[in-house]
């Protein structure tokens, strides 16, 4: 009789821990996810801005190079403290 | 009674000889200008008349050019040196001098700008008193003092004389040209060229005299803060220069007559 109480109530103890639901484990809601897929997305843009802005700097830069500095004398090689020369003037 | 009334008269034509007053001359109060008719080729000396003076003698270097009457000379025969004295008769005051040499710097050693060692000099400026002092231009505190900068490429196959303001970057915004005399003895360059033909870039010779004219603020000839002298390159040693620089300290004046 007491072991057949005693399986009752293992049996019992392993019905209420088997029933116990799933723990939680970390979960992403809906809007999480949307938040977090409108930040990326205003990154990507903020991305685009900065290469579209260089790529002006650079085709600026290019077009003053060739407009003022075009067959300019490149400093003199084998060291010293160099430095270029301008188109000499008369008077 | 002839020999009695001829004593008198002998006596009193003694009395007037021996009463002529003597003349103390004084020396003349000189002083200069530089012409701008001829930017520079002038000096145009001026004095006060002086008290009983028949005229004036001119000398350049010690030597009598030319006698006036007047109380002013147009000094155009470069000397390092005019003197101006009185005269009455055969008495002559005391000569009052202007020295007008050029201040002479005998040998500046200087380097190309492709010489590898960065602290040797590639600038070279003038000091207060004239003399040529030469700067490394790797200390930028002396970008402001360079007059003239040595450009060269690699090897020395090309040097030039360049303005402050011509290298990229400058190093003081002084326009000051140069220009090859087209001769090789220092000596006999006694005047600079007037403006004309000066460049802010000239090719350097070894032997050959140069012209400068430092006009730092680019307005054209001055006689306020312009100066003009010679340089003589007297040795190339790859990148290394060795000049004999003679500056004129009378701002516009371009004579450059060593003292």
């Amino acid at each position: 009789m007491k072991n057949l109480a005693t399986l009752l109530i293992i049996v019992f103890a392993f019905a209420i821990i088997g029933c116990q639901p799933p723990q939680q484990t970390n979960v992403v809601t809906t809007e999480q996810l949307d938040a977090v897929k409108s930040e990326i997305s205003a990154l990507k843009n903020q991305v685009q801005n900065l290469q579209t802005a260089l790529d002006s700097l650079t085709a600026n830069y290019n077009a003053h190079l060739d407009k003022y500095h075009k067959g300019m004398p490149k400093p003199p090689a084998g060291g010293g403290t160099g430095g270029g020369l301008k188109t000499p003037t008369q008077k | 009674m002839k020999k009695f009334l001829s004593f008198p008269l002998l006596i009193t034509l003694l009395i007037f000889i021996g009463c002529e007053k003597e003349v103390t001359l004084e020396t003349p109060d000189v002083t200069y200008t530089v012409a701008t008719d001829d930017k520079g080729g002038t000096l145009k000396l001026e004095w006060d008349e002086i008290t009983d003076a028949d005229g004036y003698i001119i000398y350049a270097d010690g030597e009598v050019i030319d006698t006036v009457t007047e109380l002013s000379y147009d000094a155009t025969t470069p000397a390092a040196l005019y003197e101006v004295s009185a005269y009455a008769g055969d008495q002559e005051s005391g000569k009052d001098r202007i020295d007008c040499g050029a201040v002479e710097t005998p040998s500046l050693t200087v380097y190309g700008s492709s010489d590898p060692d960065t602290t040797h000099p590639s600038g070279f400026g003038f000091n207060a008193q004239g003399n040529a002092v030469a700067y490394s231009i790797s200390n930028q505190n002396n970008w402001p003092l360079i007059d003239y900068w040595i450009y060269s490429t690699a090897g020395g196959a090309t040097i030039k004389f360049v303005s402050p303001s011509d290298r990229t970057p400058p190093l003081n915004n002084e326009v000051n040209v140069t220009k090859n005399s087209g001769q090789s003895n220092y000596d006999d360059v006694k005047i600079a060229d007037p403006p004309g033909g000066y460049s802010t870039q000239t090719d350097v010779r070894s032997g050959a005299v140069y012209y400068f004219w430092i006009d730092p603020t680019n307005n054209g000839w001055d006689a306020s803060t312009d100066h003009f002298g010679k340089i003589q390159v007297q040795g190339i040693n790859g990148v290394q220069l060795t000049l004999k620089i003679a500056y004129q300290p009378i701002a516009g004046l371009r004579w450059c007559v060593v003292e």
